[in-house]
């Protein structure tokens, strides 16, 4: 897809040095050329657009530095808090990709509520769900029936006594 | 089966429940063979099950 980035009026903006102006415009991976304005060059609609956020930048910065300019600060300073810009928001770019990696990395925290039932009404629903002979660990029958994991404990030694339930070989 | 209450009993297992009425966040750590391994503490009405025993335990068992 060809696109013509000249409608974009960057060329009347401040005229910064050429190192600085390659830097905003250039792709951050290594290897590219420089890329003139006016020529897509085989862009990305991506890359294209990234650009244009670039240019855009460019022209509010030429905004602001002809605020600072009327207050008398030096192009120089300009460029330096340009470039400075630049790297905290690489950094903060960087710092917000190794945060959603730590979030990832984080169990999630799954809440339940454990009921308050008697311990005939807990025995009979855990008979209840063994009754399609499944395996299941305490932790299971504790999460699924919402129950807690001591009683849950106690009733399957209880069944288990009793012959009701018992020990999936199959899984030691 | 067994209930352990006394300071310095443990339990070792391939797979234990636990729950308490608070579990320390789980501190990264490195075991033998550099193995990572997680640590972490349960406090209050702390209560651990061991659900798979270790496996030298259940070969003996078969």
């Amino acid at each position: 897809m060809k696109t013509n980035l000249s409608q974009i009026e960057a060329t009347k903006a401040w005229p910064w040095s050429a190192r600085s102006i390659d830097w905003l415009l250039t792709k951050p991976e290594e290897g590219e050329q420089f890329i003139v304005l006016g020529d897509s060059a085989g862009l990305t609609k991506e890359d294209i657009d990234e650009k244009v956020r670039r240019v855009k930048g460019i022209v509010q910065v030429e905004q602001v530095v002809m605020t600072m300019l009327s207050g008398g600060s030096e192009p120089t300073d300009v460029l330096y808090l340009m470039e400075e810009n630049a790297l905290l928001r690489q950094e903060i770019g960087q710092i917000k990709q190794k945060l959603s990696e730590l979030e990832e990395r984080i169990p999630e925290e799954k809440v339940i509520v454990l009921r308050e039932i008697s311990r005939e009404k807990a025995k009979k629903e855990i008979r209840q769900l063994f009754s399609n002979e499944r395996t299941l660990y305490y932790s299971d029958i504790a999460e699924e029936l919402r129950l807690d994991l001591k009683l849950v404990v106690d009733i399957c030694h209880e069944l288990q006594e009793s012959g009701e339930i018992g020990i999936d070989d199959r899984v030691l | 089966m067994t209930e352990y209450y006394k300071l310095g009993d443990a339990l070792m297992a391939d797979r234990i429940a636990v729950r308490a009425r608070d579990i320390d966040r789980p501190r990264y750590g490195q075991g033998s063979h550099r193995h990572r391994i997680l640590s972490t503490t349960l406090r209050g009405s702390a209560y651990c099950v061991i659900e798979l025993p270790l496996k030298a335990v259940r070969e003996r068992r078969q």
